[in-house]
């Protein structure tokens, strides 16, 4: 079933065993870039080009109204730009209730890689995070 | 259960609309001795209408941007009618709105129009048009709080 995008949205996840979903609160939008290299395989025995998949990786970007304070999750995203750290990022559905979990969307261990900040006048100032998935994305539903 | 408290249950608070919560604040704002605000047929008169609520800007709904009109008008000349907008954009944006449940962001006058006309009786009416952009942003407190899950992640 097609799902609205408003309901998709980026998290901060800290913890261990019991995980915190953080949400980047005033999110706009976001985009999640799954990728697989291209190794080619053919040779001269070959007309068509042949291929094999190669190393997998993610990228995203988000897009959020500019909030300074330091408690926010916007704050972690520009500690961990500065600090050159990992932070630990969901991107998806969570279920409703007491205890929500990821019910569609991947997780995944990410670099900062940019933040933009954009500030129009006559508009809400914009901050647009970009990252760099490190290591392996796990999605929900789980793949076999 | 009436159908608004139905209603209510079904949005949580930080969803409802801000308009009434906006007209009411710049209707007040804009009251002072002198000049009639609202409805009615006496002179000099500010009427406050065509009162927008765009989309939400956010996927929780927390930021709002709301246009509004701000009309000054004068049936004896179109200075009065034009020293009325002046004082009207003065009181929006010397200093912010405070608002139960919402942080004004800040009002940004856009167009000013004037649409002086002629009645059918002949005598003029001199109005100007003001409009405004409030931005505004329901307080932390009505948003949802942090959510927690036990790992449940597959590999």
């Amino acid at each position: 079933m097609a799902v609205l995008g408003n309901t998709r949205r980026v998290y901060i996840v800290t913890g261990t065993g019991t995980l915190t979903y953080t949400w980047l609160a005033g999110e706009q939008t976001n985009t999640f870039n799954r990728t697989a290299e291209a190794i080619e395989t053919s040779d001269k025995s070959t007309i068509w080009a042949q291929f094999i998949s190669g190393k997998k990786g993610a990228t995203a970007e988000v897009t959020v109204f500019t909030d300074d304070t330091s408690t926010e999750p916007q704050h972690t995203a520009l500690s961990a730009l500065h600090n050159g750290q990992v932070v630990k990022v969901f991107i998806g559905t969570l279920s409703t209730g007491q205890n929500p979990a990821p019910t569609a969307g991947d997780v995944f261990e990410a670099i900062i890689t940019a933040i933009s900040d954009t500030n129009d006048v006559g508009t809400v100032s914009t901050r647009s995070i970009s990252l760099t998935a490190t290591g392996a994305v796990t999605h929900t539903p789980t793949i076999s | 259960m009436s159908i608004l408290s139905k209603l209510f249950r079904r949005y949580p608070r930080y969803d409802v609309s801000a308009y009434r919560d906006i007209y009411t604040a710049v209707v007040t704002r804009l009251t002072r001795t002198g000049v009639r605000v609202g409805g009615g047929a006496s002179f000099p008169r500010v009427e406050v209408h065509s009162i927008r609520e765009q989309e939400r800007l956010d996927k929780e709904g927390a930021l709002r941007q709301v246009t509004l009109t701000v009309e000054s008008i004068s049936k004896s000349s179109l200075s009065e009618a034009v020293t009325m907008n002046e004082d009207n954009l003065r009181l929006m944006t010397e200093y912010e709105f405070e608002l139960a449940g919402w942080n004004s962001l800040g009002v940004v006058p856009t167009q000013l129009q004037d649409l002086t006309e002629t009645s059918d009786t002949n005598k003029i009416l001199y109005r100007i048009l003001q409009e405004f952009t409030i931005f505004l942003e329901k307080v932390k407190s009505d948003t949802p709080p942090v959510q927690q899950s036990n790992e449940n992640e597959n590999s």
